[in-house]
C-alpha cells in the first residue's frame, strides 16, 4: 500500500428519477481521505451526505464520477470486480444499532459473520470474536447475548466491532452517535478515536451535529442541497468559516452557556431537491446574496491553505 | 408571586412484567407565571412522563400519586370533563413529531378551527379569521392560502409552526413543549426556539420546555430541572446551574458534551449505562456511575435538599462537602 489516500473521489454525482424529473442528490463531490484521517461530511436533511457515504462503500451506484479505494477505481467499467477486491477494506456503521443487528442472532454470531464470509476457520473466528469484544470494551460473556439484552451504547459497540472484523482501512460512520444519550455519546466517540490511533483507520464521519464533528474530525466538508460548499481543516472551518451557510450552521448550534447574546439567524427552509434555486442553492436564505448568486452556481475554489468554499463572495486568502 | 403550577411529590408507575415500575419518583417543582422552565434528562429520566401525567395524558392503568395544583384545583383529581377544558385551553402542549400530531386527512384550517370551536365557541368566518391570525403569529408566510393545505404539503418546520399555532389558539397560561425541535434541522431548530421565545413574551405565558439537549435548554430556560432515572436530581436558575452544577450527574453530563467552540483531545465520559427502569438500585440511582459515591449513598434514596439561592439538589454528600 502506498502513502496515497485511502479513498479519493472525483466529480461524484447521484441522480434519482422522480415522477419524470431528475433529483440531483449529490452533485460533483470531490475529496480524498488519507490513512488515519477522519473527514466529516456535515449538513442538514437532503444535503447528500448519507448518499455520498453509501456510494463510497458501493452500496449505492454512482451516476457519474470516480471513486478510488487503495488505488483501485471501483466505479465505471470493471469497477464491480475491483470493488470486490477492496470490499473488506470498506465498512459501515449506522445510526441505529438496533436495526443494524439481527435480533435473532447472538452477538458472537453477528461478529463472526464477516469472518465466515471471508472463509476463516472455526478456531480463528472464535479467537477474533474474543479479540473484537475486548477491543470495543465488551465482556466476553456478551458473545452469548442477543441484541435486545444490550443497551443502545453497547449495541453500537457491537456494530463497531463487526465493522472491525476484517481489518478494514476505512469505516463510513453514518450518524453513529445521533441516537445515543449524551452520557453514552462521549464513550462511543472516544472509542472511535482510540481505534483510529491503534489501527490507523480512516473514517468518513457523517453527522449533523457540528460539536460532535469538531471532536472527531481532521477535515470537514460542509454539504448543502447536494453540493460540498466548503471544505477545510478542522480549526480553519470552525474558526474562520468562509461560506455564509457554514457560518449560519455554526451560529445555529445551541451551546450550553445561558445568557449568550442572540446570534444572527438565517430565515427560510431547506430547498427542495426537485426544484432547487437557480444559481447558488443557498442564495434565497443568504444574507449576503447579490445578483450574481441568483444566476451563476459558484464553483468550489481555494480561499486559503487547504481551504475551499463555493461562494462568489468568499475572497481569496 | 404565587406559582402558576405546583407539582408536589409526583409519583408515576407503570405495570411491568415483574410488578410496578417507577417512571417518576417524588418529583416536586413549581412553574411561575411567565417563567421558562427547562426540564432536561436522558432516556428514561421521566421528563416526558412527568409532562404527560400533569395533563392526564398517561395511559390507562398508570398509578399516579402526589398533587398538581393549578388555579385552586388538583389536576390529578379533576373529573375528565374539567380536565379536557384545561387541556388545550389553559395548558397546551407541543410534541416532538409534528407529523404524527397533525391529522393527515384534515386541512390546516380544520385542525386550528377545531380547537377554537371546542374551547372558545368560534365558528365559520370568525374562526377562519382567527386561524389566519394564528398562522401569521407563527410566521407562516401567505397564511390565508396555506390554511387550506394538508400537512404533507408542509416542511417539518412549518408543521411544527402549525402545532404551535394550535397550541396558542386559546392563549394558554402554560405551554408544555416536549422536544419541540428534536426532529428538526439545526437552522430550523433555531428559528422555532426564537419563535417560542417571542410568543412567550407576547402572550405572557409560562413555558415548560422538555429536552435532552443541554444547549437548547441553556438557550431557552430561566430555571432548569435535571432528571435522571425517574428522579429530579437538581433544580436551579439556569445561569447558576450551568456555571456551577451541584449534582455530580449534572456536572459530568455538562463535561461530556463536545464543545463546538474548542478543540479537545478526548471527551470526559460518564462510565456505565443508564439503568433499566425495572432495575433495582438501592439508594441514589446515579450511584453505580458516580465517581464520588460513598457508602452512605447506597443506604436510602437521597432527599431533594435546599441548597440556597433557589437551588435544590439530591446529593447530600456533595452539599455537605
Amino acid at each position: 500500500m502506498s502513502d496515497g489516500p485511502v479513498v479519493s473521489v472525483e466529480g461524484l454525482c447521484k441522480d434519482y428519477p422522480v415522477h419524470g424529473q431528475m433529483l440531483h442528490a449529490v452533485r460533483d463531490a470531490s475529496f480524498a481521505i488519507g490513512p488515519g484521517e477522519t473527514l466529516a461530511l456535515v449538513g442538514e436533511s437532503g444535503s447528500g451526505k448519507s448518499t455520498t457515504g453509501r456510494m463510497l462503500v458501493g452500496l449505492t451506484p454512482a451516476t457519474a464520477g470516480r471513486i478510488s479505494v487503495l488505488g483501485e477505481t471501483i466505479t465505471g467499467p470493471g469497477g464491480a470486480a475491483r470493488l470486490a477486491r477492496v470490499r473488506r477494506h470498506l465498512q459501515l456503521v449506522f445510526q441505529d444499532p438496533g436495526s443494524a443487528l439481527d435480533p435473532r442472532m447472538r452477538a458472537g454470531s453477528s461478529l463472526a459473520e464477516p469472518l465466515v464470509i471471508a472463509g476463516k476457520g472455526r478456531a480463528e473466528r472464535a479467537a477474533r470474536v474474543a479479540e473484537l469484544l475486548e477491543l470495543v470494551g465488551l465482556p466476553q460473556s456478551a458473545a452469548r447475548r442477543f441484541p435486545h439484552e444490550f443497551s443502545g451504547g453497547q449495541r453500537q459497540r457491537l456494530c463497531i466491532a463487526r465493522a472491525l472484523a476484517l481489518h478494514p482501512s476505512l469505516i463510513v460512520c453514518d450518524e453513529p452517535v445521533s441516537a445515543l444519550d449524551v452520557s453514552i455519546q462521549a464513550q462511543i466517540i472516544n472509542l472511535l478515536l482510540d481505534l483510529q490511533d491503534r489501527f490507523g483507520l480512516s473514517y468518513l464521519f457523517i453527522a449533523h451535529d457540528l460539536a460532535v464533528v469538531r471532536s472527531v474530525s481532521h477535515r470537514i466538508a460542509v454539504m448543502y442541497a447536494g453540493r460540498i460548499v466548503e471544505t477545510a481543516d478542522r480549526r480553519a472551518l470552525f474558526e474562520t468559516p468562509r461560506h455564509p451557510y457554514t457560518r449560519a450552521l455554526l451560529a445555529a448550534v445551541p451551546v450550553p452557556v445561558p445568557g449568550r447574546p442572540p446570534r444572527p439567524r438565517i430565515a427560510g427552509e431547506l430547498p427542495s431537491l426537485l426544484d432547487p434555486p437557480k444559481g447558488c442553492a443557498f442564495h434565497p436564505r443568504c444574507p449576503l446574496a447579490v445578483e450574481r448568486c441568483r444566476v451563476e452556481t459558484p464553483a468550489l475554489r481555494t480561499v486559503g491553505e487547504r481551504h475551499a468554499a463555493a461562494c462568489h463572495l468568499a475572497g481569496d486568502g | 408571586m404565587p406559582p402558576l403550577l405546583e407539582v408536589g411529590r409526583l409519583n408515576v408507575q407503570f405495570r411491568g412484567e415483574r410488578g410496578w415500575v417507577t417512571a417518576v419518583e417524588d418529583a416536586s417543582f413549581t412553574v411561575a407565571p411567565r417563567e421558562a422552565l427547562g426540564i432536561v434528562g436522558e432516556s428514561g429520566s421521566g421528563k416526558s412522563v412527568t409532562a404527560l401525567a400533569l395533563l392526564g395524558l398517561h395511559p390507562p392503568g398508570t398509578r399516579i400519586g402526589g398533587s398538581v395544583r393549578y388555579g385552586g384545583a388538583d389536576l390529578l383529581r379533576l373529573p375528565p370533563r374539567a380536565m379536557r377544558r384545561i387541556r388545550g385551553g389553559d395548558i397546551a402542549m407541543v410534541f416532538q413529531d409534528p407529523m404524527s400530531s397533525l391529522n393527515p386527512v384534515l386541512t390546516i384550517a380544520d385542525q386550528i378551527t377545531e380547537t377554537l370551536r371546542l374551547h372558545q365557541g368560534l365558528t365559520g368566518a370568525a374562526a377562519r379569521r382567527r386561524a389566519v391570525e394564528l398562522l401569521d403569529m407563527v410566521r407562516i408566510p401567505d397564511a390565508a392560502r396555506r390554511l387550506d393545505e394538508y400537512p404533507h404539503r408542509m416542511s417539518g418546520g412549518q408543521r411544527q409552526r402549525v402545532m404551535i399555532a394550535i397550541a396558542i389558539a386559546c392563549a394558554p397560561k402554560l405551554l408544555i413543549a416536549d422536544e419541540p425541535t428534536t426532529a428538526l434541522d439545526v437552522t430550523i431548530q433555531a428559528q422555532i426556539l426564537d419563535l417560542l421565545r417571542e410568543l412567550q413574551e407576547r402572550l405572557g405565558m409560562s413555558v415548560m420546555l422538555i429536552s435532552h439537549d443541554l444547549g437548547v435548554i441553556a438557550e431557552f430556560a430561566q430555571r432548569v430541572m435535571v432528571m435522571y432515572a425517574g428522579r429530579v436530581v437538581e433544580l436551579a436558575p439556569a445561569a447558576a446551574l450551568f456555571a456551577r452544577p451541584l449534582h455530580p450527574y449534572t456536572e459530568l453530563l455538562l463535561r461530556a458534551i463536545p464543545p463546538v467552540d474548542a478543540d479537545v483531545a478526548r471527551l470526559p465520559t460518564i462510565s456505565g449505562a443508564i439503568p433499566d427502569p425495572e432495575e433495582r438500585i438501592d439508594g441514589c440511582r446515579f450511584r453505580p456511575r458516580c465517581p464520588f459515591a460513598q457508602a452512605s449513598c447506597a443506604i436510602e434514596p437521597p432527599p431533594l435538599l435546599e441548597a440556597g439561592n433557589g437551588r435544590l439538589t439530591r446529593c447530600p454528600p456533595r452539599l455537605a462537602a
